[in-house]
C-alpha cells in the first residue's frame, strides 16, 4: 500500500519512527512536498479559522498527498513521555482532518500514547499494523526496528545536528534505508551549508516548536540567515533529555506539556551555560504552550542572564521583509552589545548585574 | 570655502519617505518628509531633486544610507553605502542627538517599535507583532473617517475633557468602538482622546510589555507628531516624554550617520549621485512560477536595464540581477 506522510507537525521529529514501521511491513511511504505556498493557501483555506499556522500548514500537506497515495497516515500523539501530555490540537487532528479535507482517501490513525508508559506508547501502532493484515510476529519485529532507528535518530540530534541534517545523511548509499528520503530530499532540504565551528561569530540558541524550526518555508529560512551571518544554532532538540529535566526542575510544578518542556530546559540550559550569544524565540501567533513558555524564558532571562533575547511571530505572511528587519536588527543588537562588552570586560561576568533586563 | 563632504539619508516607509542631507558633524542641512503615497519610486525621485536643490556650492556627496522597510529599492535606486534595518538606525540617531536617553518609543506608518538603551548602545527591542493595530496608519485612516486632517489630530484630543474609553486590542475593533460611542453621542474630542489612550494602553501592554522604561524617555516617529499620543504617554508613564527636533526622520539621520561612520573606514561611495532620478525608474512585480511557492519579485530598473530585484526565496532572480549589473559607477 502506498501511505502519504505529511511533512508537517511533528514529521521531523518522528518520521524514521513512521518511516521504517511501515517500510518493514512492505509498505511504500510517500512524503508530501515541503512546505510551499500553495500547501499554505490550502490549508488556510480548508482549515478552521481559529487554529493556529501549522495545524493549517498540515491540513495543506494532507491535501498535497491527495491523488498520489492509497492512505494517508494522521498521527494521534497524546502523549509522548511518561505522565506528560502535548498539545491537545494533536489530540484532536484525525477529527479535524476527516471533517475538513474533502476527497481525501482512507486515513489511517496511529495512536501515540505514552502517558502510562513508554512501551504502552507503542500499542497504537501495533494495532494499526495488525488492522493494515500483518501477523502478529512482523508487526513486532517492525516496531522493534522502527524504534531502533528512532533511538539513533534521537541520539543523533543530541550530538548537536540538525534534524534534517541527519535525514540527509541517512540517505546515504551506503545506508541500509537508503530509499529513505527518495523523493524527499531534494538539493532544497533547507540546511545552512557552512556551519563550519571554525569562523562562526558565535552561536544562537533558536527556541520554537520542530515544525516550526525545521521547516524552511514557514520560518521564512531563518537557519540559512543566521548561519549567512556567521553563526552556528543550537536547537532545543540538540539538549538531552536530561538536561531538560534537570533545568525545569527549578519549577516548583512539573511541567505537563512535553513540548513546552522541552523548550524551556533547553532554552534554560543554554543560557546556563553561556554557550550562546543571543537567543531567538520563534513562536506560531496564537501559541498557547508558547504564550506561557516564552514568557517563563524571558523573566529567567531577565533576572539571571541578561542574554540578548527577540521574539518572532509567525503567521500566515510571505512577505519577508517585517521578518528580516527583526532578525537583522537582533543580530546588530547582539553585536553591538557584544563590543561593548569586550571594551569593558573581556569575560562579562558581573556586566549589567542589578541593571534589570539588557 | 573648503570643500565639504555630506551624506544622506533616506528612510523609506510605508507612509512616508524621509531624506536627510548631513553634514560630517552631523548638523542637519536639509530634511525632507513626503508622503509615500504607494509610489515609492516616484516619491523617492521627487524628494531626491528636491535634495539636489539644497546642496550648498563646492559640498559633494561622500556617502548614502537606507533604512525603512523599502530600503532595498531605495538602496537599487541611489547606490546606498549602507543599508541597515530601523531599529539600528533610529537607536544609532538618538544615541548622538540625546546620548542620556535609556527608552525610544517609536511609532511610525506600519511598525510599532520600543528601543532599550543602556550605556551607549541599543541592549534590548521590542516591534508589534503580526498586527499593526495602533500604528500610523491606523491613525491615519481614523482621521480620514472622522472628516479630520491629521495634522489637528492631536490637538483635537487636547481639548477633550472626559475621554471615552476605546477597544484598542485591535484596529477592527477599535474602529467598531468608535462607531459606536459616536453613534451614542460622544463629542469628537472625548472619542479622539479616548483613542489616543487605547493606543498607548495597547502599546504599553503588547510592545513593551515587559520592558524597563527609564528616563530619558524619547518618543519619535510620524505619529509623535501627535500631541494627544505624546501627552497620553505622558500620563500612562507618569514621566516626562521627550519628542526630539528631527522626530520624523529619525531613520533617516540614523542611516546617514551610519553612512558616515562606513565611510570612514576609507571606501568610497557608491552614490550613483543625482543622477539616478534622470534615468527612469520603473519597478513592476511579477509572480515566478519555478516552483509552488509563486514568489513576487520586484524587478527595478532604469532604461530598460535592470538593476535589482528582490523577493524571492531561493535567491534565483536576486542573484541573476546582481550578476547583470555593470561594474559599480562611481562618481
Amino acid at each position: 500500500m502506498k501511505i502519504g506522510i505529511p511533512r508537517a507537525l511533528l514529521y521531523s521529529i518522528y518520521f524514521p519512527l513512521w518511516k521504517v514501521f511501515f517500510m518493514e511491513l512492505g509498505h511504500e511511504v510517500i512524503l508530501s512536498n515541503h512546505t510551499n505556498q500553495e500547501i499554505l493557501n490550502n490549508g488556510v483555506k480548508i482549515c478552521v479559522d481559529d487554529a493556529c499556522l501549522p495545524i493549517k500548514i498540515f491540513h495543506g500537506h494532507v491535501t498535497d498527498l491527495i491523488g498520489r497515495v492509497d492512505a494517508i497516515l494522521i498521527p494521534r500523539l497524546i502523549s509522548i513521555r511518561p505522565e506528560e501530555y502535548i498539545c491537545p490540537k494533536f489530540i484532536g487532528l484525525p477529527e479535524m482532518i476527516r471533517y475538513s479535507v474533502p476527497g481525501s482517501p482512507e486515513l489511517l490513525v496511529m495512536d501515540y500514547n505514552a502517558y502510562s508508559s513508554e512501551e504502552k506508547g507503542y500499542e497504537g501502532m501495533y494495532r494499526l499494523g495488525r488492522e493494515l493484515g500483518s501477523p502478529h510476529s512482523s508487526v513486532k519485529h517492525a516496531l522493534n526496528k522502527a524504534g531502533l532507528r528512532q533511538a539513533a535518530y534521537f541520539r543523533e540530534m543530541e550530538k548537536g545536528f540538525h534534524p534534517m541534517e541527519i535525514m540527509k545523511r541517512m540517505n546515504h548509499p551506503s545506508e541500509r534505508y537508503n530509499t529513505w528520503y527518495k523523493d524527499s530530499f531534494c538539493t532544497n532540504a533547507g540546511l545552512p551549508s557552512k556551519m563550519s565551528a571554525k569562523n562562526s561569530k558565535g552561536t544562537i540558541g533558536l527556541i520554537g516548536h520542530p515544525y516550526l524550526l525545521y521547516d524552511r518555508y514557514i520560518n521564512m529560512n531563518i537557519c540559512n540567515k543566521l548561519a549567512a551571518r556567521g553563526y552556528k544554532i543550537r536547537f532545543p532538540e540538540n539538549s538531552t533529555q536530561e538536561k531538560v529535566d534537570g533545568a525545569c526542575s527549578r519549577y516548583p510544578k512539573k511541567l505537563f506539556w512535553s513540548y513546552g518542556k522541552r523548550l524551556l530546559g533547553a532554552g534554560l540550559s543554554m543560557m546556563e551555560s553561556r554557550e550562546i550569544s543571543g537567543l531567538i524565540l520563534l513562536t506560531s501567533f496564537g501559541c498557547g504552550i508558547d504564550a506561557f513558555i516564552d514568557e517563563l524564558l524571558i523573566r529567567a532571562n531577565h533576572r539571571e542572564f541578561g542574554i540578548p533575547l527577540t521574539t518572532i511571530t509567525l503567521d500566515e505572511h510571505t512577505g519577508q521583509a517585517g521578518f528580516d528587519t527583526r532578525l537583522e536588527a537582533f543580530i546588530d543588537m547582539m553585536e553591538w552589545r557584544s563590543r561593548y562588552d569586550n571594551h569593558i570586560s573581556p569575560h562579562g561576568a558581573h556586566l549589567y548585574s542589578g541593571q534589570g533586563p539588557v | 570655502m573648503s570643500k565639504l563632504d555630506l551624506y544622506i539619508g533616506l528612510d523609506v516607509g510605508s507612509v512616508s519617505i524621509n531624506l536627510i542631507l548631513l553634514d560630517e558633524k552631523y548638523h542637519v542641512l536639509e530634511k525632507i518628509y513626503l508622503r509615500t503615497q504607494g509610489k515609492p519610486v516616484a516619491i523617492l525621485s521627487q524628494g531626491l531633486e528636491m535634495l539636489r536643490n539644497s546642496i550648498p556650492a563646492g559640498c559633494s556627496i561622500a556617502g548614502a544610507g537606507a533604512t525603512g522597510s523599502g530600503r532595498e529599492l531605495a538602496a537599487a535606486m541611489v547606490g546606498a553605502d549602507v543599508v541597515k534595518n530601523e531599529i539600528t538606525a533610529h537607536g544609532m540617531a538618538v544615541l548622538q542627538y540625546i546620548p542620556d536617553a535609556q527608552t525610544i518609543l517609536e511609532i511610525g506608518g506600519q511598525d510599532s517599535k520600543i528601543i532599550l538603551l543602556r550605556n551607549g548602545v541599543v541592549s534590548d527591542f521590542a516591534m508589534n507583532t503580526v498586527c499593526a493595530a495602533g500604528t500610523g496608519s491606523f491613525l491615519d485612516r481614523q482621521a480620514a473617517r472622522l472628516g479630520i486632517p491629521i495634522q489637528e489630530f492631536g490637538a483635537i484630543a487636547l481639548k477633550s475633557c472626559s475621554p471615552v474609553r476605546i477597544a484598542g486590542r485591535c484596529a477592527v475593533f477599535a474602529e467598531s468602538d468608535m462607531i459606536h460611542k459616536q453613534q451614542m453621542g460622544c463629542s469628537t474630542e472625548d472619542i479622539i482622546k479616548g483613542l489616543c489612550q487605547a493606543l498607548v494602553r495597547n502599546y504599553l501592554s503588547n510592545v513593551g510589555k515587559g520592558k524597563e522604561i527609564l528616563p530619558k524617555i524619547v518618543f519619535q516617529g510620524g505619529v509623535a507628531a501627535n500631541e494627544g499620543i505624546r501627552r497620553s504617554f505622558e500620563d500612562a508613564l507618569k514621566q516626562p516624554v521627550v519628542v526630539p527636533e528631527h522626530y520624523d526622520v529619525m531613520g533617516a539621520l540614523g542611516a546617514a550617520i551610519l553612512a558616515h561612520k562606513e565611510m570612514k573606514k576609507g571606501r568610497t561611495t557608491r552614490f550613483r549621485g543625482f543622477l539616478s532620478m534622470q534615468e527612469d525608474f520603473t519597478a513592476r512585480s511579477f509572480s515566478c512560477n519555478g516552483c509552488a511557492n509563486l514568489c513576487e519579485i520586484v524587478e527595478l530598473s532604469s532604461c530598460g536595464n535592470i538593476q535589482a530585484r528582490w523577493g524571492d526565496r531561493c535567491g534565483k532572480w536576486s542573484t541573476a540581477a546582481r550578476a547583470a549589473q555593470p561594474a559599480e559607477t562611481l562618481i
